[in-house]
Formats: structure tokens, C-alpha cells, sequence
């Protein structure tokens, strides 16, 4: 299974790649490469120690790098930019773990094909809610005129939604029997 | 099965929070789609629930091996539904060493599907170990919440000190009739086949050695020989080890050694007894035979060091663990001078000592460069500590390669007394 092996790192990296270089295609600064070098730097060291913090902090990074790409180079809103970047770094994220596991285990035929299969029916799932939230707001955007009650309703709604979806988590975080 | 919730769950709601609240501040959506992907994988990981059944099956064989012998661990996983990538880790201790195969496994099993997975152990130092204990890691949905399980096929497993075989004659000076190899020159009383020779009124008649007898037309009778065997004692310092212990300390090299004679005197139907001298003196009575050695291999599986202020006096040992005349093998590091109080009664009570000196520095080798040094300190003070049994006639066999009986018979073959048994 050292094949196997071997392509989970090779895809790992290219995930790396992607997700610290796409800042760069929206805004080539100098301080936006100098935070991809330090993303993509953190992400390696991160999954290639097992040091899931590492990684964690290479999406804080890239996070704020790409927030900042977007504001200084005044892209004009796209959906796509933002869901390829999600699906970067949730390749990545899950990767570094799964990599951990392979790591040090034996892999048996079929589990990296099951693995990845997962990963593809999420993916397909986050495009399907990207779009349909695009499209929400989207729709919602010239109902809102206001500037002021616009930042109010976005400030009230994302914490709503953050609050709410905590409240989920905490809830469904019992054990169902078993 | 327990589920656990992973890391990866506080990591992915921290940067959906950032990702929030970034889109707010910045009044983009791209920030919002970035994370998104992270909230489905959360709420997907709390709706889609899969609860796995399957059955773990655990064997140990051989339970009883020496050093160095390989353990085979079979595992036979039976899937009653399909389970998803399961990390699935037999428990290991630290002291075994994984040769063949892998304890640690990500497999996937489909509905119905049984699978058997085999590795092999070994262990370089003799104890009792506990091997089948096992635990299942399992993936369901997005993995951030693994189910976990243990499995406790615990199997007990003792490894005994590894055997060297002692392949020259190493005859004992004093023995006694009784069954065993060392045959007598005279005739007499025994079932060794010594010759035959005329007939006299007081032989018996079932001596007759009748194809003989027939063919010179006269009685002739089969003469045999008396068998001898002897006390053996093999006497083990336990007051103090050194060296590595994750490899082996002169303890245990003492003990590897200890075993070999054992082995080696027991096949020759000798009277074999082994004394633990220590914080806690412990013995097993001679004795000759199977049982004797799987007594003696017992005693040496256990035996550690009890450091104590406090020694048994050698003379409070009872006269039958170390019967008069006895070849007594002292293996020692020789580093409590205890041990030395002990070797001049023994010397002094004229029992047949032959001294095997298990070298610290040998134990614990080091690059260091002092490491020669101390070797040659340790070797110079050994030398003079030595000197008053030396001028006894003790033979002594000082620890030069791995197997400290290595040189056991050319340091015996130099001594008169051995080469008169001989």
C-alpha cells in the first residue's frame, strides 16, 4: 500500500499548494506572498510532524491572507473563488488527519478509496449549500438598501447562525447509545 | 463502542467563527464560502450515524517461548455490517518488538466479510507479557467523531532466558553413584555394559551372558559399569544489575547464562540447583530431570534484584540446596563486595567453585570516550578483587563477548583438577 501512501502525500501537497497560493491570484502584494510562503510553510510542517495545530494554524493564516487578497485587490464578488478556497482547505484539514492515521498504520486495500469517497460526497454537499446560500443572498442583496441596516441584519445574522449552530453541536454531541 | 469527539471539530467551529466573522467585517461572501464546507462537514458528521457491528477474535501462539523465538498473533475480525476505515491496534509492550506483519492496521470490511490478520512478536528479554489486548479506532461519516472500543483477549505470555548451547565436555570433579553419563572405570553395579567374563559361584544367573556362554562351551557373565552424576549449583548474584534495559542487564546475561548450564548439566542427568543470592535469597532444590528444568526456567523467568541493607549469611542455606561436594557456578558482576564474603565460605567449605564474572562494561557499552577508560578502571580493581581466588585455584571465566560462557571451557581445561575428571 506504499503506492497508496505515496499518492495521499503527493495530493496533500498539491492542496497545499492550492490552497496557500490562491491568495496570490487575487492580489499579488508583497505582504499577501509573504503570508502564502507562511501558510503553505506552516501546512507542511504541520502534516508532515502530525502536529494538527500547525495546520489548524496555516487555515487561520490563509484565512486572513485571502480576506485581505480580497480586499486590496477589490475583486468583484465571486461565489467560485470563495467555495474552491473552502474546498482547499477542507482537503487539507481532513488530509493532515487522515495522513496521520496512514502514517502510522498498515493500510489494508480499499480504505484510501473509501477515505476519498467521503471526502468527494462532502465536497459535492458543501458546492450544493454554496450555491444555494450564494443564491439567497444573492436574491436578498437588492431588497436591502439601507447601508446601516445592512450591516445590522449581516452583524444579527451571523450571530445568530454561529449561536445557533454551536447549540446544534452541543446537542447532537451526546452519544446515541451504543 | 464509545464515541470521541475529535480536535478536528473544535479546529474546523474556530475557523467557522473566524471565516464569520471576517465576512462581516469585511462585508464579503467569499469568506462566508471558504468555511462553509467546514459547517457541512460538522452537521453531516452529527446527522450521519453508522453503528458498525463486528466481531474480534484474538490468538497468542506460542505462549511459552524463549528470547528471540517469534510469537505469532492471529486476529480474526468478522463483519456483521460494513464497517467503515477502522484503525484497529493490538497493544504491544514496550519491550516487544514487532517482526513480521503490522499491529497496527486501517482496514475496511464489507457486510459478512471475515478477515484474518497475523503478526509476529518477539521479545529480546525474558518476562511474563500480556499480549491480545486490542482497540478499534472507528471512522464513521466525516471522522470527527471515531468510535472507540477495546477488546481484552488477554493471553499470558512467558518468555524464558534464551538457551546457548554448551557444545564441550565440562566434567564435574566430585561425583556420586547414581543413574547418569559419567560411567565409572571399574565394574559394578549399573546398566552400562562394561564386558563380560567367566562365571563364579557368587554372580547371579540372570548375568549370563549366554550367546557367550554357548559359543566357548563354559558360563560367562555380563560385567556392567556404576553410573555417576553430581550436585550441581548454579548461584546467582541478585544484590545488583546494571546496564541497558531495554536490551539486557548483566542480570539478565547472568540469567541467559544460568539457563545454558542448567540445560547442559540437566541433559547429562546431573542434580541440578539454582540459588538466588540477594536482598531476598531464594532457591530451588536440586534435582535432575524435565520437571527440574521447567522448575529452574520458572525461578529464572521471575528473578530480579532485591537490593537490601540486609544479606542472608550463605551458612543459613540448608546443606541440601548445597550439598556437600557441590560444582557450584557463581555468576556475579562482583560489584557488591557482599558477594565476596560469600565466595570465600564457599571456598572455605571446599565445594568446587567456578567463577563467572559478568562485566559491567560489557552491559553498557557506550562511545563515550571514557567509556574505555572505565572499562579498564573496572577491569584493573576486578583484577586485584579477584587475585585472593585466583591463588584458591577458583577458576574464573571473565565476561569477554556476548556469551560470557564463551571461554567457560578453555579457562577450564587450564586447570589440573578438570583435566584429572576429564
Amino acid at each position: 500500500m506504499a503506492q497508496g501512501k505515496i499518492g495521499l502525500i503527493i495530493w496533500l501537497i498539491l492542496v497545499t499548494a492550492l490552497w496557500a497560493l490562491h491568495p496570490i491570484l487575487l492580489a499579488p502584494a508583497r505582504g499577501i506572498i509573504v503570508l502564502a510562503a507562511a501558510t503553505g510553510l506552516l501546512a507542511l510542517c504541520g502534516w508532515a510532524s502530525g502536529t494538527q495545530i500547525l495546520v489548524f494554524w496555516s487555515g487561520i493564516i490563509g484565512l486572513l491572507n485571502i480576506t485581505l487578497a480580497l480586499i486590496l485587490g477589490a475583486h468583484p464578488p465571486s461565489l467560485w473563488t470563495g467555495l474552491s478556497a473552502g474546498l482547499a482547505l477542507l482537503a487539507l484539514l481532513d488530509g493532515s488527519q487522515r495522513y496521520a492515521y496512514v502514517r502510522h498504520c498498515h493500510v489494508e486495500p480499499g480504505v484510501l478509496s473509501s477515505m476519498l469517497d467521503t471526502f468527494v460526497r462532502l465536497s459535492g454537499l458543501s458546492i450544493v449549500a454554496g450555491l444555494v446560500v450564494g443564491g439567497v443572498l444573492v436574491s436578498l442583496s437588492p431588497h436591502l438598501r439601507g447601508l446601516s441596516l445592512v450591516s445590522l441584519l449581516t452583524l444579527a445574522g451571523a450571530a445568530l447562525f454561529a449561536g445557533a449552530f454551536a447549540i446544534f453541536l452541543l446537542y447532537s454531541n451526546r452519544p446515541s447509545g451504543g | 463502542m464509545q464515541p470521541r469527539n475529535s480536535i478536528l471539530n473544535a479546529y474546523y467551529f474556530g475557523l467557522l467563527l473566524l471565516g464569520l466573522l471576517l465576512s462581516v467585517w469585511s462585508r464579503r461572501l467569499e469568506p462566508l464560502c471558504v468555511v462553509l464546507p467546514l459547517v457541512i462537514v460538522l452537521a453531516y458528521s452529527r446527522l450521519v450515524r453508522t453503528q458498525p457491528v463486528f466481531h474480534v477474535q484474538c490468538a497468542v501462539t506460542p505462549v511459552r517461548a524463549f528470547e528471540g523465538d517469534r510469537l505469532s498473533v492471529r486476529i480474526i475480525l468478522k463483519a456483521d455490517t460494513a464497517v467503515p476505515p477502522m484503525e484497529l491496534w493490538h497493544l504491544l509492550p514496550s519491550e516487544a518488538v514487532c517482526v513480521a506483519g503490522s499491529a497496527r492496521i486501517l482496514l475496511t470490511l464489507r457486510p459478512g466479510e471475515e478477515r484474518i490478520l497475523e503478526h509476529q512478536v518477539t521479545f529480546p528479554r525474558r518476562g511474563i507479557y500480556t499480549l491480545g489486548r486490542l482497540y478499534s479506532r472507528l471512522h464513521t461519516g466525516a471522522g470527527l467523531q471515531p468510535l472507540l472500543a477495546e477488546y481484552r483477549h488477554d493471553q499470558e505470555c512467558r518468555i524464558y532466558p534464551r538457551v546457548e548451547p554448551l557444545r564441550r565436555y565440562l566434567p564435574p570433579w566430585r561425583t556420586h553413584i547414581s543413574f547418569g553419563h559419567y560411567v565409572s572405570r571399574a565394574a559394578g553395579e549399573g546398566i552400562e555394559f562394561a564386558g563380560i567374563r567367566p562365571y563364579h559361584s557368587s554372580d547371579r544367573i540372570r548375568r549370563i551372558h549366554w550367546p557367550a556362554s554357548l559359543k566357548r562351551q563354559q558360563f560367562y557373565v555380563t560385567e556392567y559399569a556404576p553410573e555417576y552424576n553430581a550436585d550441581v549449583i548454579i548461584l546467582l548474584d541478585t544484590l545488583v544489575a546494571v546496564g541497558n534495559t531495554r536490551e539486557a542487564t548483566t542480570l539478565d546475561i547472568a540469567v541467559r547464562a544460568a539457563a545454558s548450564l542448567t540445560s547442559y548439566y540437566l541433559s547429562q542427568k546431573n542434580r541440578v540447583g539454582l540459588v538466588s543470592y540477594g536482598g531476598v535469597c531464594t532457591w530451588v532444590l536440586p534435582s535432575s530431570g524435565q520437571q527440574q528444568w521447567h522448575r529452574i526456567l520458572e525461578a529464572l523467568l521471575t528473578t530480579r534484584t532485591h537490593f537490601s541493607y540486609l544479606t542472608k549469611d550463605i551458612t543459613l542455606i540448608p546443606p541440601r540446596v548445597l550439598p556437600p561436594g557441590a560444582l557450584i557456578y557463581v555468576l556475579t558482576t562482583l560489584l557488591d563486595p557482599r558477594i565476596e564474603a560469600v565466595l570465600h565460605d564457599l571456598a572455605a567449605r571446599a565445594f568446587q567453585l567456578v567463577l563467572v564474572v559478568i562485566s559491567p562494561a560489557h552491559a553498557m557499552r557506550s562511545a563515550h570516550p571514557r567509556a574505555e577508560a572505565s572499562e579498564r578502571l573496572w577491569r584493573l580493581e576486578t583484577g586485584m578483587r579477584l587475585h585472593p581466588f585466583r591463588r584458591l585455584g577458583v577458576p574464573i571465566i571473565l565476561q569477554e563477548a556476548e556469551d560470557p560462557l564463551l571461554y567457560l571451557h578453555p579457562s577450564l581445561a587450564r586447570d589440573r583438577a578438570w583435566r584429572r575428571a576429564r
